[in-house]
This record gives structure tokens, C-alpha cells and sequence, in this order.
């Protein structure tokens, strides 16, 4: 009896542990997938019907109403309010008698200020409404809910919202979507009902933006977001304090052994591990330029001079970098908490001036550069140019990114035509020059003025506002993240501080990367299977022992073998696929 | 047979009638298994998918045994069950008896008020967020970290101690036992206060120590609770956690880390291979009941209570 007893008192509270600790583990992945969409059509499909006969509103109108109309297309231009304007092609803002959307934000990138508890009070959205004269239902990923995953439930449901913007759409994808019938084709589209968007891809400096966004079958899934120029292109490169630098009487460092000069004084004078980073930022670009090589310890495809794919990791000039890293890492000039550490501890070491030489990114700069002034320990970050072979050769390689990183909308079949046609006009609006002045810097007057120049500035209003800078123009602006619209440079240089803006500028100084580099490239599907197969495998062992070459764990002397094993992996198969798409990618125009 | 038939569902009748507001108590439980566990199983399917979401399960084309063909055949598969199989027993050796000797230890101890502060400070960690453990972990193990402290206070040289492959182990499953022991020692004293006091004053009548009265009533009195654990623990052995490995983990230590449910994790949620990672859980779930069944067969034979 008494032993029975025990049997049901353990199995009883066993049980409930379990159903404990499974409620623990549960919990907040499932709150957190059910939360995004909450899809409310009927608004949607009850203004449709209106919106039918609104297809080529200003000229029909203009032509059949008469004086009504002319008096409409006089006063507009009059009045110059920034609000009312017919586009270069030809569309009028705000437009007429449009339904209501809604747009998925998959990367909360047009989410409100946080001092708004929803977009209905946030200045921005609330403009957008009046400028574009489109009523737009928001819906957001729950906080911290990963974007892919997210993405992917959204699918599943049955009525998906009307607009779904996201991160990195490949075209591959973008044409699977249209061929399985969730998303509208807008190739037929584009050039009618947006058509400054349309304009805008096909010039000559965004030629890259074009390649990215059109499948190989030459079809348009999405209108997507992009950046302007050259600033755009690199957020992370080498830092270095500035004030240790003046104080060792050492000059800026240009060449390997430059870098190594300023390492070992660092670590004499100050008693470090000078060199820190994360494992992140180092994989992007790295030191990898300091030899002429391509890539740190993130396998890397890159195209040579020749206009052939090949990868970063196989190459001479790698070996070379590995063994200077290796060197360093011996020497005690690397910091050994690099391989593990998150932002919060690199930071933290910053802080406590543990570090002398890093890789960061212009934000984090920002933070340093606040940590250092609230501390006041008189550190002085600066950015610094990526090395160089030798100092009259200019930088093969740095960390870079795409002109178009895959950042865009695409129109789901929940729409009727119509409403398809609504959303082209309702997109297009980012990528006029008033609409890309909106996006970027705000209504004229309360978040920006024009200077003597003609180049805005941020209004005292946006700089002195007690929430900060970050919160300040969020609550004017929508290229925060990217926008419906072109990331201007001329943003990036007035939003960040002074360091952090001139940092970019040495960063891309001299720089041939773009040349080189090959943004996420389409695939056939059958390429799609091999590719994915293999490459993952091969991609995650190249980047587990690239990182033990740099620390000894594992010798250079093995790199023969480890390049046949990545051969053995299938990395030929890869790197004809990759090749082939690349030379259909360089084929569109 | 009819009449059986007819007796088995008057039974059942008989017994709704009598206990149905225990039945109406249990409802909840079994709405939810049903709903979470036992529709979501549906999904499994796509093992044997090349599952896209955006043409879902009824349109995807169906590859047969394809994805597990590829697992086997993947050069990560015998790395993930190596070190899913290695974390497991490790755990079972070590972390499995630690709340087993601190509940005999704890009832030894005679001072009520001691006995209940060491509960409480032991409790305590459990309660801490995963992540946050982590990161503590993470501020122990740096280069400039309170261990690494101790060790430069020797004359030792500074590590990186989450670098090194050697130490990923003892890291882990030290700071699980830190973590959980006691909060897994509160079912043993549970089943501890549940032995008849009479026996230990016989056994001290007959002359016992308390080392003698621990081996000889103590432990028996706890067995069912010990065997039925333990066979619970067997049916997870292939399912080691993937979030505080994820934490810990990095480039420098794959080679030891890398479990079933990272790589699970890393197909599925990373790259997005949805079917192929089903097809690795699937495997993965299959392994574990045969080890719950095997387990508990043992425990059976063995005279100690199985689970069913």
C-alpha cells in the first residue's frame, strides 16, 4: 500500500514538473508567433468597390469635369505645400478615394517611435496618410520574434495582408511565389501605376538594384527598397583610439605592419590585449585587405578581376592573413575573449579601456563615443582605413553590402486588381522627390530646413528633443531601417555623430570592394536543391576552422588537406552553380 | 462478447457518473495534449515533404525518404549524435545523482532552520532566466573573469575558458547542477518524508549508524522515485537542450557542442530546410522512445515500478 502510494505521489508531481517545465519552454516562442497578424479585411474589400473606377484618376477627371479640375491642377503646384504635386510620372498626390491596406512589416522597420504606443499617434505615419492620402493598417512582428520564422508563419494563414515587406527577398523566391499564386506579377504593372519608382531603377548608378530585384525569367515580384550611394554601402570597419594613437606618437596606421607596430606599443604601454572584436564584425571585412584577400572566416564568394566567381578562403592572399592573424593572436595582440563574445561585453571592455583597436560598426561607434563622454576617461574613437598591401594601392576588400540588400514589398493576391493598382500608387510615392524627401528627413519646417546649400538639416526641434536623437527622428522619418523609398546618403551623414560620419568616409575610401563583391544571387530550383545541400555544409566548416588557424587550434600546415576535404564536400558543384548565376545576374539589364 | 461489450461500457458509464467532476478536472489536460501535441504531430508529414509554406503541406511534393538519406550522408551526422550521446550520459552521470545526495544530505540535518535556508539558496537559482545564467557564465569564463581571478591569483595564465574544447563539458554540466539541483532534490524529499519513521527507530534499536540506516532504509524508501526519474531521464537522452548550448557555444567549440537540436535548430529556423529538420527531430523522437522503452522494461525486470 505504502509503496503504491509513493508510485502516485512521484508520478503526480513528475507530471506536474513536466507540465511545468514544458509551459517554461513554450511559452514564449508561442506568444510571440501569434501575435503578429491580425489580419481585419473587411475595411479592405469594403473600399475596393469604391476605389474600382479610380484607376487613371487625374487625367479622366481633368478632362471630364472641366473647370473643376483645371482650377485642382492650378492650384496645386500654387500652392507649393509639399503636399500636393503630380510626380514626374504623372501620378497626383495625395490620391483619391483609396481603400484602406495593410502592410506586414516583417522587420519592424516602420514601427513608430517607442514613445508612441501605436502608429496611429506617430507623426510620420500620420503625414503619410495625408501625403499619400491612403489609409495603411500596420500590422508587426511580435518584438525579438525572429524575421524568417515569422515570415513563414504568416504564410500559412489564410488571408495574408495585403502589402508584405520584409528582409533579403531573393528573386528566385519572388518568382516561386508568383508561380505558386500568393503573390501578384507586377512586371505588366510597374511601369503604368509606378511609374517613378519604375523610372528610378533603371538609371545607370542603380543598375545593381535592377539585377537584384528582377527574376531570371525577367519578372518583378516586389518593389523594393535601396540605398543611394557609396555612403550607404559600409556600416562596419576598423576603429582605433585616437587619443593612444597621439600618445604613443604613433602615426595612423596604413599597411600589416603598421597595424602590428601600433598593436605591440599598445600592448607594452597600456598592458592589453589590444586588439578585440566580435566574430561578427571581423567576418564582414576584417583585416582581410591588409593582404589582398577577401574575406575573413565567413566562407566568401567574390568575383575577380576576370568576372569569375571564386572563394575568398582558397586563396594564397588568405593563407598569408591567417598566418598574420595566427601571428597576433600568439604574440597576445588579439584579445582571446574575441572568439566569444557578445556586443555587451565587447562594449563593456571598451568602457573599461580594454581595447585599443577593434571593428565596429558606425552605431556602436556612436555608443562608445557616448560611454566615453558620460565615463569621462577621455577615450577617443575614430574610425580608420581599411589596411592596404601597401599604402599607394588602393583597398580591395572591406566589409560591403548590397545598393539593394533585398529589402522590399511584395503584393499578395488578397488583392483585388484594383487594390493591387492602389498599392503600386500608394509604394510609388517613396520614390518621388517629394515623396523621398518625406521619407527621409521629415516635413519641411518641423523636423528639417534646407541650409545655404540647399541640403537639409535636422531642426533644432528633432536635435534638442528630450528623447533623444534615435527617438527624435523616428518620429518624423521612415528610412530609419529603409523606407518605401531610397535610404539617402545625405541622411546617414546628418543622423549619426561626427566620428561616426567621418569614420565611413575613410571606410570607403579608395575602396574597389563593390566591384567584387556578389550580392545574394538567384537560383534555378533545381540549383536551389544541390546548392543548399552542400554549401550549407561546406560554409559552416569553413568557418569552424578558419577561426581555429587564427587561434593554433588547428596548423596552417593542414590547409592542403582541408581544401581537398571542402573539394571532396562538393565545393566544385557550388562553385559552377554559383558562377552560372552570377553570369545570368551580370546578363540582365 | 456483445454482453462484454455492453458490461465494459456500463462500467464506464457507471464511472463517468461517479467521478465526473474528476473527469471534468482532467479535461484541461487532455484538451491540451490533444491540441498541442497530439494535432501538431500532423506536421510531421513534411519529413517526407520538400515543404514549401507558401504552397503548405497539401502542395508540396512529396521525396519520400530523402531528407533522412541526406542526414545520414550529411558529414555532421555521427559530430551531432556523438555529442548529443556524450552531453546526455555525462548528465546522467553526474547531474542525475547531485539532487538525489543533497536530499539525503538534507535529511540528515536536524536543524529545521538550517535545513530550510540551504533549500531556499539551492531553489534559488532555478528561477533564473537561462539566458541570464548564461551570460553570467559568460562573465566567469572571460579572460578577465572572476575563475580566470583566481587562477592569475596562483600564478596561473589567463584563458578564455569557453574556448577551450576540453572544458565545454564540465562548464555545462557544473553549471546545470548549480542551476537545478535544487529544485530536482524537492520530489526525493517529498518521497524522503513519505518513510515510515518506525523503521529507523527499530533499525536504531537494533543497533544501526546512520550511514547503516541510510543504505538500508533510506534509499530503498526513495528507489521508486530514483527508477521512475531515471527512466524519464533515458527517454530524453538524445534530446539535450538546444538553448543553453546555443548560448555557450561557439566557432572555437562546435566540434564538441554541436547537438541534435542546435543543428535541428540551425536547419530549420537558420536555413530554413523546414523538411529536413523534421526529418532530424523525427529520428531524434524515435531514438528516445526506444530508449523510454528500453528503460523501463530494465526498471520492471529489475522489481522497481516502471512508468506504464
Amino acid at each position: 500500500m505504502r509503496k503504491s502510494l509513493h508510485k502516485i505521489t512521484g508520478i503526480a508531481l513528475s507530471a506536474a514538473m513536466i507540465a511545468v517545465l514544458a509551459g517554461c519552454g513554450n511559452g514564449g516562442g508561442a506568444a510571440s508567433t501569434t501575435a503578429a497578424p491580425q489580419t481585419t479585411q473587411a475595411a479592405t474589400t469594403a473600399a475596393a468597390t469604391t476605389a474600382a473606377a479610380t484607376t487613371a484618376a487625374a487625367e479622366t477627371t481633368a478632362a471630364a469635369a472641366g473647370t473643376e479640375a483645371a482650377a485642382a491642377e492650378t492650384t496645386a503646384p500654387a500652392e507649393n505645400d509639399g503636399i500636393h504635386f503630380t510626380s514626374p510620372g504623372g501620378i497626383t498626390y495625395p490620391l483619391q478615394d483609396m481603400p484602406t491596406l495593410t502592410v506586414w512589416d516583417g522587420n519592424n522597420d516602420f514601427a513608430p517611435a517607442n514613445v508612441y504606443s501605436s502608429y496611429t499617434e506617430s507623426p510620420f505615419h500620420n503625414g503619410l496618410v495625408e501625403r499619400t492620402g491612403v489609409n495603411i493598417e500596420w500590422q508587426y512582428k511580435a518584438a525579438g520574434a525572429n524575421t524568417t520564422e515569422a515570415y513563414n508563419l504568416l504564410l500559412t494563414e489564410d488571408v495574408l495582408p495585403n502589402i508584405i515587406y520584409k528582409e533579403s527577398w531573393k528573386a528566385h523566391e519572388g518568382q516561386q511565389l508568383i508561380d505558386d499564386g500568393v503573390i501578384w506579377d507586377l512586371t505588366d504593372y510597374l511601369p503604368l501605376y509606378a511609374p517613378d519608382y519604375w523610372e528610378r531603377i533603371h538609371r545607370p548608378e542603380y543598375s545593381s538594384v535592377l539585377k537584384t530585384v528582377m527574376t531570371d525569367q525577367g519578372r518583378f515580384f516586389d518593389v523594393a527598397t535601396f540605398n543611394e550611394g557609396p555612403y550607404n554601402d559600409v556600416y562596419t570597419g576598423p576603429v582605433i583610439r585616437q587619443d593612444w594613437l597621439d600618445e604613443c606618437g604613433l602615426d595612423t596606421p596604413v599597411t600589416m605592419e603598421d597595424w602590428e607596430n601600433v598593436l605591440v606599443t599598445f600592448k607594452e604601454k597600456y598592458n592589453i590585449a589590444p586588439f578585440s572584436f566580435l566574430l561578427s564584425r571581423i567576418n564582414t571585412g576584417g583585416f582581410a585587405s591588409g593582404t589582398g584577400a577577401y574575406g575573413t572566416f565567413t566562407a566568401r564568394w567574390y568575383a575577380d578581376d576576370n568576372g569569375k566567381v571564386q572563394l575568398a578562403q582558397l586563396q594564397p592572399e588568405w593563407v598569408e592573413y591567417m598566418e598574420w592573424l595566427h601571428k597576433w593572436y600568439e604574440m597576445g595582440l588579439i584579445d582571446k575573449d574575441s572568439v566569444s563574445m557578445d556586443e555587451k561585453a565587447m562594449r563593456s571592455k571598451v568602457l573599461n579601456g580594454d581595447a585599443g583597436v577593434s571593428l565596429t560598426t558606425n552605431t556602436q561607434l556612436t555608443n562608445w563615443a557616448e560611454d566615453a563622454a558620460t565615463e569621462g576617461n577621455g577615450a577617443k574613437w575614430v574610425g580608420v582605413g581599411y589596411p592596404r598591401v601597401s599604402p599607394d594601392q588602393p583597398v580591395n576588400w572591406t566589409h560591403i553590402r548590397a545598393r539593394c540588400v533585398g529589402h522590399g514589398g511584395v503584393i499578395t493576391k488578397s488583392c483585388s486588381e484594383e487594390e493591387m493598382i492602389a498599392a503600386l500608387k500608394w509604394l510609388n510615392y517613396g520614390y518621388t522627390d517629394v515623396g523621398m524627401m518625406y521619407w527621409n528627413f521629415g516635413t519641411e519646417g518641423v523636423s528639417y530646413y534646407l541650409d545655404e546649400e540647399g541640403l537639409p538639416e535636422w531642426t533644432d526641434q528633432v536635435v534638442n528633443d528630450p528623447d533623444g536623437m534615435n527617438v527624435s527622428t523616428q518620429k518624423y522619418i521612415g528610412v530609419w531601417g529603409t523606407g518605401f523609398s531610397v535610404q539617402t546618403e545625405r541622411f546617414l551623414q546628418i543622423r549619426y555623430t561626427e566620428e561616426a560620419v567621418q569614420a565611413i568616409f575613410t571606410w570607403i575610401e579608395d575602396s574597389e570592394a563593390q566591384k567584387h563583391f556578389i550580392p545574394g544571387l538567384s537560383l534555378l530550383e533545381d540549383e536551389q536543391t544541390l546548392y543548399n545541400d552542400t554549401w550549407s555544409m561546406i560554409s559552416s566548416r569553413i568557418s569552424e576552422v578558419a577561426v581555429q588557424y587564427m587561434t593554433g587550434d588547428l596548423s596552417l600546415d593542414g590547409y592542403d588537406a582541408f581544401v581537398k576535404e571542402l573539394y571532396d564536400m562538393g565545393l566544385q558543384t557550388c562553385q559552377d552553380i554559383e558562377q552560372a548565376a552570377y553570369d545570368r545576374y551580370m546578363a540582365k539589364q | 462478447m456483445t454482453q462484454k461489450i455492453a458490461l465494459a461500457a456500463h462500467k464506464v458509464v457507471r464511472d463517468f457518473r461517479k467521478n465526473k467532476y474528476r473527469y471534468l478536472l482532467v479535461l484541461p489536460v487532455v484538451l491540451f495534449f490533444l491540441i498541442f501535441d497530439y494535432k501538431a504531430m500532423y506536421g510531421i508529414v513534411i519529413a517526407f515533404q520538400k515543404y514549401r509554406t507558401s504552397a503548405g503541406i497539401s502542395g508540396s511534393p512529396w521525396v519520400g525518404l530523402y531528407n533522412f538519406q541526406r542526414f545520414f550522408k550529411d558529414i555532421n551526422f555521427w559530430r551531432v549524435l556523438r555529442n548529443t550521446f556524450t552531453i546526455s550520459m555525462l548528465s546522467i552521470v553526474f547531474a542525475f545523482p547531485a539532487p538525489i545526495l543533497l536530499a539525503l544530505l538534507l535529511n540528515e540535518v536536524r536543524n529545521k532552520w538550517i535545513k530550510r535556508t540551504v533549500q531556499t539558496i539551492t531553489y534559488m537559482p532555478h528561477f533564473i532566466a537561462l539566458v541570464i545564467v548564461c551570460s553570467i557564465i559568460h562573465s566567469f569564463c572571460q579572460t578577465n573573469g572572476a575563475i580566470n581571478d583566481i587562477i592569475a591569483a596562483f600564478g596561473g595564465e589567463r584563458l578564455n575558458m569557453l574556448s577551450i574544447k576540453g572544458l565545454f563539458y564540465p562548464i555545462y554540466i557544473l553549471s546545470g547542477i548549480w542551476q537545478n539541483i535544487g529544485w530536482d532534490s524537492i520530489i526525493y524529499l517529498a518521497a524522503l518524508s513519505g518513510i515510515d519513521q518506525e523503521q529507523y527507530e527499530a533499525a536504531r534499536v537494533d543497533g544501526a549508524g546512520r550511514i547503516r540506516q541510510m543504505i538500508s532504509i533510506t534509499l530503498p524508501g526513495i528507489m521508486p522515485t530514483i527508477s521512475m526519474l531515471l527512466v524519464l531521464k533515458l527517454g530524453h537522452v538524445l534530446s539535450v537542450g538546444y538553448e543553453k548550448i546555443l548560448l555557450l557555444y561557439n566557432p572555437m567549440t562546435y566540434e564538441v557542442a554541436d547537438v541534435i537540436s542546435t543543428y535541428v535548430y540551425r536547419k530549420g529556423m537558420i536555413d530554413t530546410d523546414f523538411s529536413y529538420a523534421t526529418a532530424i527531430g523525427l529520428f531524434n523522437s524515435v531514438i528516445n522512445i526506444f530508449f523510454l522503452l528500453t528503460a523501463n522494461k530494465l526498471s520492471k525486470k529489475m522489481g522497481q515500478s516502471g512508468l506504464f
